[in-house]
């Protein structure tokens, strides 16, 4: 059931992110042409023109495509679980846990793919100078970790584990800040934005004032302890959204549950 | 041959509001039973709690003798009182996903309901006009061969031709071993095909028997009676 509940959610959003995708595309190859022709003829003023105003559309085009996906996945979200057509989706055959997990992973699988091709797109305007990218974030590693006494491989695991942490987190709490606007029979809208800043704060200010903490203890321990303080931080960091994460998914297959407030 | 249907002392409320009250129901199979009462009463509550789009307070409901869940789901066919499908989707990807999903719909009497209808399967809900788009739902609901029909005003807000190809659509469609639960405040449309009645106000059941038996206990028909009933 989960396959067939996955397979129309990503179905139902296909054709516009198609559209988006063809859209970065095309602007990819738009803004190749025109660095191409800014570079050749750089003494000309119209072509320098034109090429930052393709440059201009470039950028609009791909913070688009990330605010497209994300509007699409969310809205997809609310009205499919708690608009009109919540009517359908919960009178299927198929658990609430299904229902929820199946939205979640459309989600995740949609926002991934545009987060893919964005980067993609960067790399292939960048050419040859996404070697000038990469030693830019070599140089940023050996800034950060020469300094520091910390096991570089450790700490760069940790980095992108705490990057795709925080992203599985960002969309549980949108998803938990939409059941929570369920609790209220107006403004349901306002209030799913407000949950949202209030989870996002909580765990913000909870995780400065862990950090703050091991700041202290570890100062005690001199300089050498600075690299263990990242390590902890980051580690404390992946925790703190892992359990948010859990507990906003209980939230929101029990709001499907037993908690249901359809129009 | 036991209940199709069961509920034991359901209550649900809002808060302090009430929904449905101590609610003790047994129904059968191959019956049409009018589920009347004025607005408020708790027609739709009682709706939402057969179809697993509510939670009781307290007491249960049991379908077969299965508590709500996927079980049950896929042995009700319920039609809503609002337009609940996608609109972007056309009409065949509507049926497509109601037969992936529900194993007891009937794709050929889909087709042949819109085509007599004259509604074509590539169009998109969007661009259809109310009526169409609820003859859609009909149409879908009734494709199924379910164990129960909920439909929730299924006549309200047509006009009386499509009133009466509504009521021609269930009675020709539903499954016969099956029981239909019809939810409406227009019973002199839906009073010929009742087999039974079930009246229910602020919350409580009042009254369930059948539609002779009613008759025959008021001395008038189910229409007259309610209108006696519920006088303001």
């Amino acid at each position: 059931m989960l396959g067939k509940l996955l397979k129309y959610d990503l179905k139902s959003n296909a054709v516009i992110m198609c559209i988006v995708f063809a859209a970065v595309a095309v602007a990819t190859v738009g803004e190749k042409v025109a660095l191409y022709f800014a570079h050749e003829y750089d003494d000309n003023p119209y072509i320098g023109i034109s090429s930052m105003s393709m440059t201009m559309i470039y950028a609009m085009i791909l913070i688009a495509a990330v605010f497209i996906a994300v509007f699409l996945v969310f809205r997809r979200f609310y009205n499919n679980c708690f608009g009109k057509e919540g009517y359908l989706t919960f009178t299927l055959p198929a658990k609430a846990t299904h229902i929820y997990w199946s939205k979640y992973i459309s989600a995740l699988i949609i926002l991934t793919a545009v987060a893919a091709i964005v980067i993609a797109s960067l790399f292939v305007v960048a050419g040859n100078d996404a070697r000038d990218i990469l030693g830019f974030f070599k140089d940023i590693k050996t800034v950060m970790f020469d300094g520091i006494d910390v096991n570089p491989v450790l700490l760069t695991v940790l980095y992108i584990l705490s990057v795709v942490v925080s992203f599985l987190f960002f969309i549980s709490t949108v998803y938990c800040a939409i059941c929570i606007g369920q609790n209220f029979k107006v403004h349901t809208l306002i209030a799913s934005i407000v949950a949202y800043l209030i989870i996002s704060w909580s765990v913000s200010i909870l995780l400065s004032m862990i950090s703050a903490v091991i700041l202290v203890v570890s100062d005690r321990f001199g300089d050498t302890a600075f690299g263990k303080y990242i390590i902890i931080s980051e580690i404390v960091q992946i925790t703190v959204h892992i359990i948010g994460m859990i507990a906003e998914h209980f939230y929101c297959i029990h709001k499907m549950k037993k908690g249901l407030n359809l129009k | 041959m036991g209940a199709l249907l069961e509920c034991r002392n359901l209550t649900k409320r809002y808060g302090n509001k009430r929904g449905v009250e101590q609610i003790n129901l047994v129904l059968g199979s191959g019956r049409i039973i009018g589920l009347l009462g004025p607005n408020g009463s708790g027609k739709t509550t009682l709706i939402k709690l057969i179809c697993g789009l509510l939670t009781p307070t307290s007491g249960e409901i049991l379908i077969n003798g299965s508590k709500i869940g996927p079980e049950t789901k896929a042995q009700v066919a319920y039609l809503p009182d609002v337009t609940y499908l996608d609109e972007s989707m056309k009409v065949k990807q509507i049926l497509d996903y109601f037969a992936d999903f529900y194993p007891d719909f009937n794709m050929h009497r889909a087709i042949d309901m819109l085509e007599a209808l004259g509604i074509n399967p590539r169009e998109r809900l969007k661009t259809m006009s109310k009526g169409t788009k609820e003859k859609v739902q009909l149409i879908l609901v009734m494709s199924r061969d379910a164990k129960l029909y909920v439909l929730d005003e299924p006549i309200g807000g047509v006009d009386p031709a499509a009133r009466d190809f509504i009521l021609h659509t269930i009675l020709s469609n539903y499954n016969k071993e099956a029981s239909v639960i019809i939810s409406t405040h227009l019973i002199s449309d839906i009073e010929q095909i009742l087999d039974d009645v079930i009246v229910i106000r602020e919350g409580h059941i009042l009254e369930v028997s059948g539609k002779e038996a009613m008759c025959n206990k008021y001395g008038c028909s189910i229409n007259d009676m309610f209108r006696e009933v519920f006088r303001c």
